[in-house]
C-alpha cells in the first residue's frame, strides 16, 4: 500500500515537472508585463510541432531540431509581442488578454491546417530505459526532462539575478516608468521577456512530445491551462514558485487520479486552483503584487468594457454605442417573428435562430463583464447547465417544453449564484481566473 | 448558375451516347438508390470509403446487365457527419423520383436523424456502420450491416478471455456513451464466461498521463488488459503500460483496428489482439480487395467492406422484387430485405432479424507493425 503511494508520488513529480516548465513561461511574462499570456500554450504546441517537422520530415537529429524549434519560437514570441500586444500597450487590461487568446486560437487552427488535426507519432531515435524501485519506476525521459528543467530554471535564475539584461528585466517588472527614466529600453525588455517565454515554451513542448511520444494540435490548451494553474499556485511572479506550483499540481492530481478515479483528476486540479484563489490569492511564493491588481478585494477599478451598460455612462466618448430605445427591441422581435411567413428556407431560418442564440449568450456575458467588471471566461459552463437542465426536465421528468425552459433558466440561475459565491471576494484578474476555474469544473462535472 | 449549363449538356450528351452503346440497358427505366454520408470535413476519408465501395458494386451490377436489364443509378449526398444535415439530405433523397432504397449514414447519430424521414417515405435505410442498438429499433425500415454493441461486447470478452487466455482482467474505458456501454456489457460477458474483472476505470477524452492508472494496475497484478478506448488514448496508454514493465496480454475493441493505432503506439502495439468482421489480408476476400485496389489504388477498410455489402444485400432484395413481378416500391424492397434469404458478403453473412445482423469476428494480432490473422 505504502509502496503504491510512493510510486504515485513519483508519478506525480514526473508530470509535475512538465507543468513546472510550462508555468515558468507564464510567470516570466506576467512578472514583466502583468499580462496573462494565453498564447503561451500555443507557443508550446508550436515548439513541439516545429521539432516534429524537423525530425520527421527534414530528418534532422533531435538536438538540432529541438534547438531550431527553440530559436524559431523565441522569435515568434517577440513577433507576438510586437504585433498583438505593443499596439495595445495603454488599452484596458482586458484587451491584451483577449488579444493573446485570439492569437492562440489562430495558431491552433493554423496548426490543424498545416499538420492535420490528428495525433502524430513523434519519432524517438534512442531507446528508452526504465529504472525500477520496487513497484515504482522512472524513465530516462523523466530524467531528461528533469535535467533540462533544472538547467533552464538555473539558467533563468542566474540570468535574472546576475546579468545586466536580467536586472533590467526585473527593474521593468517592478516599476516600468522608473526603469524607463533610468534609461532602460522597456520596450526591448518586454520583447526579451516574450522571447524567453517563447524559448521556454518550445523547450517544454519538445520535452512533452518526448514524454508522450506524440504531438497533436490540441495539446496547447490543456497543457497551457495546467501550466497556467501551476504558475498561479506558485504565485504567478516567482520562478521557484512556478516550479513548486507545478510539482504540487502534478502530485495532487496524480493522487486524485489514483485514489478517487482517473476521471476526477482535472476536477481536483481546478478545485485546488479555486481554493488557492480564494484563500491565498498570491500563491505559494508570490509577492503581494496580485493584491495591487485586485487580488484580495483590492482596488482594481471597474474594467473598461464594450458593454452597453457601461458605455451609457462614463465611457460614452470612448466607445461609440448605437442606442436602441426599449420599444426598439420589441420592434425587432416583431420583425423577426414575421420571418417564417416571408421565407420557408429552412437553412436561412436556422441561421437566424443560431444568431439569436449567440446574441443571447453575448448579452449574458456582457451583463457580467460590463456591469460588474469581471471578465467571465468560464461562462459556457452556465450555457451547458441550461442545456442539460432542459434535457433532463423534458426527458426524465416529462415536462412540456415551455415549462422545462423556465425551469432550466431557474436552475441555471441558482447554479450560477452558488458558483459565484467563492468569487465574491475577488475582482479584476483573479476573478477572471476564478471564472475560468469554475468554468472548467463545470465542464468536467458535465462530462461525468 | 448559367456557367454550369454547357457542362450539364455535355454530361447529358455523354450519358445519352453511353446509353446508345448499351441498348439493352437503355430500354428499361433505371432503378435509383440513394447514398448519404460525410464527404467533407473530419473523417471524410471514411465517407469516401462508403462512396467508393458502393460505386464499385453498382459498376459490377451494371456491367453484368443490371437488374433484369434495368440499370441501377446512384444518388450521392454529403451529410458532413452532422445530424441536421443528414435530415436535410434524407429529404432530398426521398424526394428524388424512383428511389427505392437508401444507404447511410456513417455515424449512429446522423443515421438516427435521417431515420424518421425514410420511415415516413416507406423506404428502407441500410446504415453500414451504426452500431448503437437503438438505430434498428426506430421502425421496421431501419437495417444495419455491422454488429450491434451488445454483440460486440461478447466478442470483446472472447478477445481477452478466450484468445488471450486472461482470467483476471482490467478494463480502462472512455468516458462517453460508447465506452460506458462497452465496459458494462463486456464486463458482464467476461464474468458470465468465468473470468474476473478486477478494475474498470473511466478515462477522460484527451487524457495523456496514465501513469497513476498504470501504477494501480501494476499493484493489482492482473493477467490481461482490455482497452475500451479510442486509438489515440489507447496508443499512449499502452506505451506507458509497457514502459512500466507490465507485459501482460492486451486486447482491444473495434477502434484499435485503425492502422493509426499501430502508427502511434509503435513497438508497444506488438502482440495486441483485436477483432474485425473484415480483414483485407484475408485470402478469402481477395476478389473484392483486388477490385477495390485496382479502381482506387488503396486497400479497402472495414467501412468500405460494410458499404459494399450494404449495396450487395440491397441490390439482391431489389432483384427478387423485380423477378417476382411485384411492383418495385420502397415498401416491397423493405419486405424483401426483412424476409430475404441469408446473403453472403465480404463481411460475413447478412440475415436480418429486426434489422440487425450477427456476423462472426475474425481475430487479428499485431506483429511486425501490421495486422495478421491470429491463429
Amino acid at each position: 500500500m505504502l509502496e503504491l503511494f510512493a510510486s504515485q508520488i513519483l508519478n506525480g513529480l514526473a508530470i509535475g515537472q512538465v507543468y513546472a516548465l510550462i508555468a515558468l513561461g507564464f510567470s516570466l511574462v506576467f512578472g514583466v508585463s502583468n499580462l496573462i499570456n494565453f498564447a503561451q500554450g500555443a507557443l508550446f504546441m508550436l515548439g513541439a510541432f516545429i521539432a516534429f517537422t524537423g525530425v520527421a520530415v527534414l530528418q534532422l537529429p533531435l538536438p538540432v531540431a529541438a534547438t531550431g524549434s527553440v530559436l524559431i519560437v523565441a522569435l515568434l514570441g517577440m513577433l507576438l509581442e510586437r504585433v498583438a500586444l505593443r499596439p495595445l500597450e495603454n488599452a484596458p487590461y482586458i484587451a491584451p488578454v483577449l488579444s493573446t487568446l485570439a492569437i492562440s486560437l489562430i495558431i491552433e487552427q493554423l496548426a490543424v491546417i498545416i499538420w492535420s488535426p490528428e495525433s502524430q507519432s513523434f519519432p524517438v531515435s534512442f531507446d528508452e530505459a526504465t529504472y525500477y524501485f520496487g513497484d515504482a519506476y522512472i524513465t530516462s525521459t523523466d530524467l531528461l526532462i528533469f535535467g533540462f528543467g533544472a538547467l533552464a530554471t538555473l539558467a533563468l535564475t542566474l540570468f535574472l539575478s546576475r546579468s545586466w539584461w536580467g536586472r533590467a528585466l526585473r527593474a521593468t517588472a517592478q516599476d516600468r516608468d522608473a526603469a524607463a527614466q533610468l534609461g532602460v529600453r522597456t520596450g526591448s525588455v518586454r520583447q526579451l521577456a516574450f522571447a524567453l517565454a517563447g524559448a521556454l515554451g518550445a523547450l517544454s513542448g519538445v520535452l512533452v512530445a518526448l514524454y508522450f511520444k506524440s504531438v497533436f494540435p490540441q495539446m496547447g490548451l490543456p497543457f497551457g491551462l495546467k501550466g497556467f494553474a501551476a504558475a498561479l499556485l506558485g504565485g504567478l511572479t516567482s520562478t521557484p514558485g512556478a516550479v513548486l506550483g507545478g510539482l504540487l499540481l502534478g502530485v495532487v492530481e496524480t493522487l486524485a487520479s489514483a485514489y478517487i478515479g482517473e476521471g476526477s483528476r482535472d476536477l481536483v486540479a481546478f478545485c485546488l486552483v479555486l481554493v488557492f484563489l480564494v484563500f491565498r490569492p498570491h500563491g505559494l511564493l508570490g509577492d503581494r503584487r496580485l493584491d495591487a491588481l485586485g487580488g484580495a478585494s483590492g482596488a482594481a477599478g471597474a474594467m473598461p468594457t464594450t458593454s452597453v451598460l457601461a458605455s451609457s455612462s462614463s465611457q460614452r466618448g470612448a466607445v461609440r454605442a448605437w442606442e436602441l430605445p426599449p420599444w426598439g427591441f420589441l420592434a425587432v422581435a416583431a420583425v423577426l417573428a414575421l420571418l417564417p411567413a416571408l421565407t420557408q428556407n429552412a437553412y436561412f431560418l436556422q441561421a437566424v435562430v443560431y444568431a439569436m442564440i449567440f446574441a443571447l449568450l453575448v448579452a449574458s456575458v456582457t451583463l457580467v463583464s460590463g456591469a460588474l467588471g469581471v471578465l467571465s471566461i468560464g461562462h459556457t459552463a452556465f450555457y451547458g447547465v441550461g442545456a442539460y437542465a432542459v434535457g433532463l426536465l423534458a426527458r426524465n421528468f416529462g415536462w412540456p417544453a415551455e415549462a422545462a425552459l423556465i425551469g432550466a433558466a431557474t436552475v441555471t440561475a441558482c447554479v450560477a449564484v452558488v458558483a459565484a459565491l467563492p468569487l465574491l471576494k475577488l475582482s479584476g484578474h483573479t476573478a477572471a481566473l476564478g471564472t475560468l476555474a469554475v468554468g472548467q469544473i463545470g465542464y468536467l462535472v458535465f462530462m461525468s | 448558375m448559367p456557367t454550369r449549363l454547357p457542362f450539364r449538356r455535355l454530361l447529358a450528351a455523354t450519358a445519352a451516347s453511353g446509353l446508345l452503346s448499351a441498348p439493352a440497358l437503355a430500354a428499361e427505366p433505371p432503378i435509383t438508390i440513394g447514398l448519404f454520408t460525410h464527404l467533407s470535413g473530419n473523417f471524410a476519408e471514411y465517407g469516401a470509403s462508403f462512396k467508393n465501395a458502393v460505386e464499385l458494386y453498382l459498376d459490377k451490377v451494371n456491367a453484368d446487365g443490371g437488374v433484369n436489364g434495368r440499370p441501377v443509378k446512384l444518388v450521392v449526398e454529403d451529410d458532413r457527419n452532422s445530424p441536421q444535415e443528414a435530415a436535410t439530405v434524407a429529404r432530398k433523397i426521398v424526394a428524388t423520383p424512383g428511389v427505392v432504397l437508401a444507404i447511410g449514414s456513417w455515424s449512429t447519430t446522423a443515421s438516427l436523424a435521417a431515420a424518421p424521414i425514410f420511415t415516413e417515405a416507406k423506404i428502407a435505410q441500410i446504415s453500414p456502420t451504426s452500431s448503437h442498438p437503438d438505430f434498428s429499433k426506430q421502425s421496421p425500415y431501419q437495417f444495419r450491416q455491422n454488429n450491434t454493441d451488445d454483440v460486440l461486447a461478447q466478442y470483446n470478452a472472447d478477445t481477452i478471455h478466450k484468445q488471450l487466455k486472461a482470467n483476471r482482467i482490467v478494463i480502462p474505458y472512455s468516458q462517453d456513451d460508447w465506452g460506458l456501454f462497452t465496459v458494462k456489457a463486456t464486463s458482464a460477458a467476461i464474468e458470465k464466461d468465468g473470468g474476473k474483472v478486477l478494475l474498470t476505470e473511466a478515462v477522460m477524452p484527451n487524457a495523456r498521463d496514465f501513469r497513476p492508472l498504470v501504477s494501480k494496475i501494476k499493484s493489482l497484478k492482473p493477467d490481461g488488459v482490455f482497452l475500451a478506448l479510442p486509438y489515440q488514448e489507447a496508443s499512449i496508454f499502452i506505451q506507458q503500460l509497457r514502459q512500466a514493465g507490465v507485459d501482460i496480454p492486451v486486447g482491444g475493441g473495434v477502434p484499435l483496428t485503425s492502422p493509426k493505432f499501430i502508427e502511434l503506439a509503435g513497438k508497444a502495439a506488438e502482440g495486441v489482439v483485436v477483432y474485425s468482421i473484415f480483414f483485407a489480408g484475408d485470402p478469402s476476400k481477395k476478389a473484392f480487395t483486388d477490385a477495390y485496389r485496382a479502381k482506387y489504388n488503396r486497400t479497402p477498410d472495414q467501412f468500405a467492406a460494410l458499404a459494399y455489402d450494404a449495396a450487395g444485400v440491397g441490390v439482391a432484395a431489389i432483384r427478387r422484387v423485380v423477378q417476382s413481378g411485384k411492383p418495385l416500391t420502397g415498401q416491397s424492397v423493405r419486405d424483401e430485405l426483412a424476409g430475404g434469404p441469408p446473403y453472403e458478403g465480404v463481411t460475413g453473412v447478412t440475415k436480418y432479424e429486426n434489422g440487425n445482423v450477427r456476423k462472426a469476428p475474425t481475430f487479428l494480432v499485431i506483429r511486425n507493425g501490421e495486422f495478421q490473422l491470429n491463429k
